[in-house]
């Protein structure tokens, strides 16, 4: 049977939780670093004629950056192995429990690794803002490709331990481009299309973790088609947010692990950890996770070309453009009783439109496999589940479902004597700039009862 | 191994968390333009709507490409390498967006007059 989100075709083992999520993350960015170096070294072997001193320098940095984070990958690896190692001594672990303080030794580890590949990647874009030689370029550009992909391991073992983001943006970030990133950290990226348009922004602060989102079901999506199909990325505004879907067109998976893998990515709490890496599925954890972390709806289902279909749905909350979001936001919440699809609390059903929606998918749950069963007590999954991030703090997914929030009446609190009372900046000596002038005449001019 | 410091600890913020996306994807990984460009060959285009589906960047450099300019100057604007602006700009000249011009004459680097006035300019400046 096919096993779908296979991070690393990791065997079972009977050795702890942390050592296993240790080597699922740490051991693909150490082997991608190692292939980094052997690039570098080819093309300089390769280059035709003469190479050029600079053109040796640049190929010769940019291995000695991979070097070291090989070496620090073996460095963290073994450092870990010997802390579990105490651990193990000093308190036997209970299965699938953490050991005390060791999330923070790998948070601290994910942090290094993450400032070296940053550096290292810093270096790159440089080296190749000077190569101008297509083939020297192109061994630079295979050492770019698996230094980025090892930033998403390196920030995705920062997740495991439940780091924040290190990469953050102040401004609304392209849609377009958090999508061609995503695609950017994957494998075989060359297969995989944006279909245009995709319109809108995000937030910035949540940018890299819906990046490498994106790019473990697109990562997924590659790994599981044949090599000569293509795989597809769309996103289409929906009343929820922007829903971005990633079809492929491989073999789909059967409907019980569409289920199992469904359930973990509606909440990863409820789901055994142990038994997800032992069966070698750290992606679709790495995937709830970050789900999770910003109010994100992820569903897999059978697509028409009989290959998986990855739904993502971002909610308003983590769009940039939330003047535009409001207006539809505020209508939608005044008229609940409308009917219609977005009077149902499960957000993505009027976007899919294909005959599995997530409604029926979920239904489906309450008879899960026995291991299932094991991870979670039955009543784990009731019959229309509201999931956890539809009703999350965030409050930004299901938003559109809801009732207007009570809006503030403005200086409703304050005794009628203070009302329409000025600020103290009148006394200030004339001629002196007073910041709050063009707001105490627009103040003014509003209580003149001014029709505009 | 030493404890964590506060270098661990820093968040990089716009600028410093560098590109999003990575200019290997703009070429899909390639890096020979199917048409041969210099630096400063001059790019314009043509009006003729593209044959074919344009990827964001092609857009953005077409865009560039309104009025005559060179090479170096598409690649300056769309902070890319030099040799990915030149596929971009092959690509658009091969669905017939983009015609290309080799360098002007007084783009030369090797024409004297030019170089002596280039650096009587600059010694006055200094």
């Amino acid at each position: 049977m096919q096993v779908r989100f296979d991070a690393a075709a990791g065997g079972p083992h009977r050795t702890g939780l942390h050592v296993q999520l240790m080597r699922v993350c740490v051991a693909p960015a150490a082997a991608v670093a190692v292939i980094g170096v052997g690039t570098a070294v080819s093309v300089l072997a390769l280059a035709p004629g003469p190479v050029p001193m600079t053109a040796t320098l640049v190929v010769l940095c940019a291995a000695v950056a991979c070097l070291a984070i090989v070496t620090s990958a073996f460095v963290y690896g073994r450092a870990i192995a010997r802390s579990v190692a105490r651990a193990a001594v000093a308190i036997p672990p209970a299965a699938g429990q953490p050991v005390a303080g060791q999330q923070e030794v790998y948070v601290g580890l994910a942090r290094r690794l993450q400032g070296l590949v940053h550096r290292e990647i810093q270096l790159l874009d440089v080296l190749e803002a000077q190569v101008e030689d297509p083939d020297l370029l192109k061994g630079l550009f295979q050492v770019d490709h698996l230094a980025t992909r090892m930033r998403r391991y390196a920030e995705n073992l920062a997740v495991v331990g439940g780091a924040v983001p290190r990469r953050q943006w102040s401004r609304p970030l392209p849609l377009v481009e958090v999508l061609r990133s995503a695609i950017a950290e994957v494998e075989q990226y060359a297969r995989v299309r944006v279909v245009p348009p995709v319109e809108g922004t995000m937030q910035g602060h949540a940018g890299a973790d819906v990046v490498h989102l994106l790019a473990e079901l697109i990562e997924n999506a590659t790994a599981f088609a044949p090599p000569h199909t293509e795989v597809t990325v769309r996103a289409r505004r929906v009343a929820a947010g922007v829903a971005v879907e990633v079809d492929d067109r491989g073999l789909g998976m059967p409907h019980p692990e569409q289920d199992r893998v469904n359930a973990l990515l509606a909440d990863p709490s409820r789901v055994d950890v142990g038994n997800l890496l032992r069966d070698g599925r750290i992606g679709a954890w790495v995937v709830s996770a970050l789900a999770h972390r910003h109010g994100i709806e992820v569903l897999l289902q059978s697509n028409v070309y009989g290959g998986m279909q990855a739904v993502v749905v971002l909610p308003a909350a983590l769009l940039g453009d939330r003047t535009a979001e409001q207006p539809t936001a505020v209508d939608l919440g005044q008229t609940p009783s409308s009917g219609g699809p977005t009077g149902t609390p499960t957000v993505p059903s009027p976007l899919i439109g294909t005959p599995p929606s997530p409604a029926s998918a979920r239904n489906r749950l309450p008879a899960p496999p026995p291991e299932e069963t094991q991870a979670a007590p039955s009543e784990a999954f009731p019959v229309g589940p509201v999931p956890a991030v539809a009703t999350g703090q965030t409050g930004g997914n299901g938003g559109a479902a809801r009732p207007a929030l009570p809006r503030r009446q403005r200086q409703a609190h304050l005794a009628a004597p203070l009302r329409q009372s000025r600020p103290a900046s009148v006394n200030r000596p004339a001629g002196d700039h007073d910041p709050t002038m063009m707001a105490s005449f627009l103040r003014g001019a509003a209580a003149s009862g001014d029709p505009r | 191994m030493t404890t964590a410091g506060g270098a661990h600890q820093e968040t990089w913020l716009d600028d410093a968390a560098g590109r999003l996306v990575r200019p290997y994807t703009v070429s899909a990984g390639r890096t020979r333009p199917t048409h041969p460009m210099e630096l400063l060959s001059w790019v314009v285009a043509t009006g003729a709507p593209p044959r074919g589906r344009l990827e964001p960047d092609h857009d953005v450099a077409l865009r560039l490409c309104g009025v005559a300019t060179t090479v170096a100057e598409v690649a300056a604007r769309m902070r890319l390498p030099a040799a990915i602006a030149k596929v971009v700009l092959a690509d658009l000249v091969a669905v017939g967006a983009v015609r290309t011009r080799p360098p002007s004459p007084v783009a030369d680097p090797t024409d004297r007059p030019i170089l002596e006035k280039l650096l009587a300019g600059l010694q006055q400046r200094l």
